[in-house]
């Protein structure tokens, strides 16, 4: 039986819910109130049977992103939704029709309302309020589809603030060149709009903004489908937003307008650009004015796109509606999530801190073409847009678990690259290739030969000749990624000069003594506070598995035999720096007799050796800037000395200033890994928090990615102790006491598997037959659905190798 | 909006009256000299008279006397100057009491200063919005005329980015990001490491700056405001003291920069 007619509950004036599950019986009202809702969008699902339906029901309105209070529920009897999982649903209270619900929900989407968020604290993160974070929050609140970025400035512009929307891979002419600024399309001439309720919803890839004072609000998202194209929605009081462009006033923009669509493009003479097209759709009613933009656009690194580009996709988008295109949206941010999605049983605030890192890690690149992934992605300006080492050994990695084809992508980057490549090692009197240490659109090396100390004093900037370790990091990535993915055939095909090629650099790289031992000299490791070096050990160990996986890569592909025999002489014969008195790596030639310097004699870290102590005297202690050799025993375990880790870490965990965004993650996968997995927390929550807390008062300028590879990399390969093995996927978990669980997923050789680890016990859920080994148990099968495996906790500071 | 140009008989008084027109100049405001007479006041009136200035004679204690000038309401700001720069009490008593008394700027001349139009001013930063805070108002008039703000900040242990991840890239969007927070209306800032102080100095030689904008907490006693005392010990332009509300935490911040030294590892760090 309906409700008794009475007034709608005020709670819902607010909310534009997605789906209203209803239980009512059937009639010709209820049959016309579900006609005028179709026609808006609004979902509704009728139960006529409670047993069972309801939860069916919001399964699969979560498998399309739809969850909580996006979720009207109304029923005849209270008790079906007095259920803690149906917390946050939008509920009808005792007097208010389910007619009346629908009817109202048909009129605000008529009116275009502003939709909301399910505002669940597991997966909302607020940006700063204060006007000296704006730009930090911006870089928060960046939304990104792994091809173009648009960072979470307020519509209204303003003083302070770094509105910027760009495109992976398209560079300006600048020299160095940077990421090409594009038309940002969210203008709004909103006046006191206020600064307060800017949210992000992880879950669902959308910036929300509802400040209480101003009566102000605005919803918008990039869209997840590969449209190319975003949408938004705001409304304010009229008296408070104009009706007005897209694009603003003041940027140097060409502009022009198709029919009733206005588009601006950003290009550079003689290369690329970004052309957007955007149709306004503006109502007024009840004293509020809103708005509804719908944008589209197109990139290209070469050549500048034409009006008609952005404008087939607009037409596109625009025919889906915006209701249409969010539902899609959060569809495949739902299935995003279903593989990607982290758990951390005992702390939300760490759980999080993690599902931020992979948000915007997903959002870094996209499958198809290749992906350029600068340090900061596509949420700042900061590094120009560069592609570091960064890109091939902290995200790599993880997109490749998560996103295998935007992993591939940005291997892609690099083929396309050899040439370059090769090129720099012949003008170096080189064979092979040898990638630059900054690369941006033609695969040169733009790293700048000279810096500035402060002070003013200009200082040969040496990373671009001496930081060599590039060549064999991106060797390293191709390997992950087929680990992975299991894609031999790309690594025998198209990815196989990525390891033969660089192979072939060592090889000519390699100096070999009169007593047979091989060195690597006048380098540059990963810390880079010891500038040129001989026989860096992380150098050296790289190259030496770069030779060995050449070589086998050689043979298998019908390659020169002998040559590949060489290889492996030379591996074989390069010093490695393993010291067994001291039972641990040295990591240089030479570092052993450095002045001992403990980093927590200096300062709490993480902080600036450099900057506090001055380059030379650092340069003349043993203080490191970051994980160096440490990082061997992350990327290849094989190829360091057996149990070398627990001394390595013993000696040089102290000694690191972690002045590098790059490092704490390292040491804490490797922590846990050793058996001290609150030791490694405490560092997984450095790395996890860099940009929400502006450890390095750089987040303004965009987000810190590969930090967030490397944080998703402490949960993977340590907390977890995953590792892609050719025929089976490793699990040897070591939690934190104060963790219950940690659950994430991986695509492992095409097949989505979850991986779930509480006190003594791994859960292991599939799709297809996986093979897996947990602990040190045997390998075994795991079909669908999937299986538990009972497993020996280790007691602390036994698991190391 | 009237500057007091607080003059004596000596030779500090030319360049004080010929500081305080440069500065009223580029920021609208008139000058009246001050001079308290002891006995007789021949060399302060015709100097007065030689720059059109008028002057004001004050009887009484030289310090009360100009305080209670400085505290008409008229009154935007003071210009004093300086003895020396080898003595401990660098601003002599009177220009130290005045200093320390007045809530106002005060518009330090120093000894045989290098005075030239008012183009470029150079703020130090010490890392925090209320340290800054008064400095735009008060140079806003100068600012829409085209005056060029050039920031500088002293990294310590407390202020310097904590991590630095590419040395080519690290610093100036850390730089910039910094400039933003703190004082957006400069158009560079000089980062630093080393004694606060003498980069100050050395930061307003390097832009060539025709005045140093110093925020303090009011207080050049012995073993305080170190960064304000050396800078006027050393500093071969004017110095525009601001003083901060002295309920203000961080009143003693640029103060206490001096004091707050970088550790230093201690000798023999032994190894594990």
């Amino acid at each position: 039986m309906m409700q008794a007619q009475g007034a709608l509950d005020r709670r819902f004036e607010a909310v534009v819910v997605d789906v209203a599950v209803l239980e009512a019986e059937k009639g010709a009202l209820l049959e016309a109130a579900l006609e005028s809702a179709a026609a808006v969008g609004l979902h509704v699902v009728v139960l006529t049977d409670r047993n069972g339906q309801l939860d069916d029901a919001l399964r699969h309105l979560a498998r399309r992103g739809i969850t909580g209070s996006l979720i009207l529920l109304a029923c005849r009897e209270p008790g079906l939704i007095d259920r803690p999982d149906l917390a946050r649903a939008v509920r009808l209270t005792e007097g208010t029709t389910v007619l009346q619900a629908i009817e109202d929900q048909v009129q605000r989407r008529r009116e275009g309302r502003t939709p909301a968020i399910d505002d669940d604290a597991a997966w909302v993160v607020h940006l700063p309020v204060d006007a000296s974070q704006e730009r930090v929050a911006e870089a928060i609140g960046a939304l990104a589809d792994g091809r173009v970025g648009l960072r979470g400035s307020r519509e209204e512009d303003g003083s302070r603030t770094q509105p910027l929307f760009v495109a992976s891979g398209v560079y300006d002419d600048g020299d160095p060149p940077r990421l090409l600024e594009g038309p940002v399309w969210i203008d709004l001439a909103i006046e006191g709009g206020g600064r307060g309720g800017r949210r992000l919803d992880l879950r669902t890839g959308v910036l929300v903004r509802d400040d209480p004072d101003s009566g102000c609000s605005s919803f918008r998202f990039l869209s997840a489908t590969g449209r190319a194209a975003g949408a938004l929605r705001a409304e304010a009081p009229a008296d408070l937003l104009r009706a007005g462009g897209p694009f603003g006033d003041g940027a140097d923009l060409e502009r022009h307008r198709v029919g009733g669509s206005e588009l601006a493009r950003s290009t550079v003479p003689g290369g690329g650009g970004i052309v957007v097209a955007v149709d306004d759709r503006w109502r007024l009613a009840a004293g509020r004015r809103s708005v509804e933009r719908i944008a589209a656009w197109a990139a290209d690194p070469t050549t500048s796109p034409s009006w008609e580009d952005a404008v087939d996709r607009l037409e596109a988008a625009s025919g889906a509606g915006f209701d249409r295109l969010l539902e899609e949206h959060r569809a495949a941010w739902a299935d995003r999530w279903q593989l990607a999605g982290v758990d951390i049983g005992g702390s939300d605030a760490d759980q999080l801190d993690a599902r931020f890192s992979v948000f915007h890690l997903l959002g870094a690149a996209a499958g198809g073409g290749e992906a350029a992934v600068g340090p900061r992605g596509l949420t700042g300006t900061a590094y120009g847009g560069h592609v570091f080492w960064d890109a091939d050994v902290y995200v790599l990695p993880a997109l490749a678990a998560l996103a295998p084809a935007a992993a591939r992508a940005m291997l892609e980057y690099r083929i396309r690259r050899l040439p370059a490549a090769r090129h720099m090692a012949r003008a170096q009197g080189r064979e092979g290739a040898r990638f630059p240490w900054e690369s941006a659109r033609t695969g040169v090396d733009v790293t700048p030969s000279v810096g500035r100390r402060p002070g003013g004093e200009l200082v040969p900037i040496r990373t671009g000749p001496q930081e060599e370790h590039i060549v064999a990091d991106v060797a390293w990535a191709a390997a992950e990624y087929a680990a992975w993915t299991g894609d031999i055939a790309f690594l025998e095909g198209t990815g196989r000069d990525l390891l033969v090629e660089t192979a072939r650099y060592w090889a000519s790289r390699i100096r070999v003594d009169h007593d047979g031992t091989g060195h690597i000299l006048g380098v540059m490791g990963p810390d880079e506070y010891h500038e040129v070096v001989d026989d860096n050990t992380y150098t050296n160990v790289l190259a030496r598995w770069n030779l060995r996986r050449g070589a086998d890569l050689l043979e298998r592909t019908g390659g020169d035999g002998t040559l590949a025999a060489r290889w492996r002489d030379l591996a074989a014969c390069l010093v490695d720096g393993w010291d067994g008195r001291r039972g641990a790596h040295e990591q240089f030639a030479g570092y052993w007799g450095l002045e001992h310097l403990l980093a927590e004699d200096i300062a709490p870290r993480p902080f600036t050796a450099d900057l506090l102590l001055g380059a030379e005297r650092v340069a003349g202690s043993q203080l490191i800037k970051q994980a160096d050799v440490m990082l061997l025993h992350h990327m290849v375990p094989d190829e360091v000395t057996n149990g070398s880790l627990a001394g390595d870490l013993a000696f040089y965990e102290p000694r690191t200033a972690h002045g590098s965004s790059l490092s704490p993650a390292v040491h804490a996968g490797l922590f846990a890994r050793a058996g001290d997995p609150d030791r490694g927390l405490e560092l997984f929550r450095m790395a996890a928090r860099i940009d929400l807390d502006d450890l390095t008062g750089t987040a303004g300028g965009g987000l810190h990615l590969a930090t967030m590879g490397g944080a998703w990399q402490a949960l993977a390969y340590g907390f977890l102790g995953l590792r892609p093995r050719p025929d089976h996927l490793e699990v040897a978990p070591s939690l934190p006491a104060s963790w219950r669980s940690l659950e994430i997923g991986v695509a492992f050789h095409g097949r989505r598997v979850r991986v779930r680890a509480e006190r003594g016990g791994v859960e292991v859920r599939c799709e297809e037959p996986v093979r897996v080994r947990v602990g040190r148990g045997p390998v075994q099968d795991c079909r669908p659905p999937g299986r538990t495996f009972e497993v020996d906790d280790p007691p602390p500071g036994r698991r190391a190798r | 909006m009237e500057l007091l140009a607080a003059i004596d008989a000596g030779a500090s008084a030319r360049p004080v009256l010929d500081a305080a027109v440069a500065f009223a100049t580029a920021i609208g405001a008139t000058v009246r000299a001050v001079h308290v007479t002891e006995d007789g006041a021949d060399t302060p009136i015709r100097l007065a008279e030689e720059r059109g200035v008028p002057l004001t004679l004050l009887h009484g204690d030289e310090c009360d006397a100009l305080l209670a000038e400085l505290r008409r309401e008229d009154v935007a700001a003071c210009v004093a100057g300086t003895h020396g720069t080898l003595t401990d009490r660098p601003v002599g008593h009177v220009a130290t009491q005045l200093l320390e008394g007045s809530s106002k700027p005060v518009l330090v001349v120093p000894f045989e200063p290098r005075l030239r139009p008012l183009r470029r001013v150079l703020v130090p930063i010490e890392g925090s919005v209320e340290s800054v805070e008064p400095v735009p108002g008060l140079l806003r008039p100068v600012l829409e005329q085209g005056l060029e703000v050039v920031a500088v900040h002293v990294l310590t242990s407390g202020t310097a980015p904590a991590m630095l991840d590419h040395p080519d890239w690290g610093l100036e969007p850390w730089g910039s990001e910094f400039l933003e927070r703190y004082l957006p209306e400069a158009s560079d800032i000089d980062l630093r490491t080393g004694p606060v102080g003498r980069h100050i100095v050395a930061a307003a030689e390097n832009a060539e700056a025709d005045m140093v904008v110093l925020t303090w907490s009011r207080v050049l006693s012995a073993g305080r405001a170190t960064v304000v005392r050396e800078v006027l010990e050393h500093c071969s332009v004017p110095i525009l003291l601001v003083p901060l509300d002295p309920d203000d935490p961080d009143a003693d911040a640029l103060d206490g920069v001096a004091e707050r030294s970088v550790s230093r590892a201690r000798p023999g760090s032994a190894d594990r």
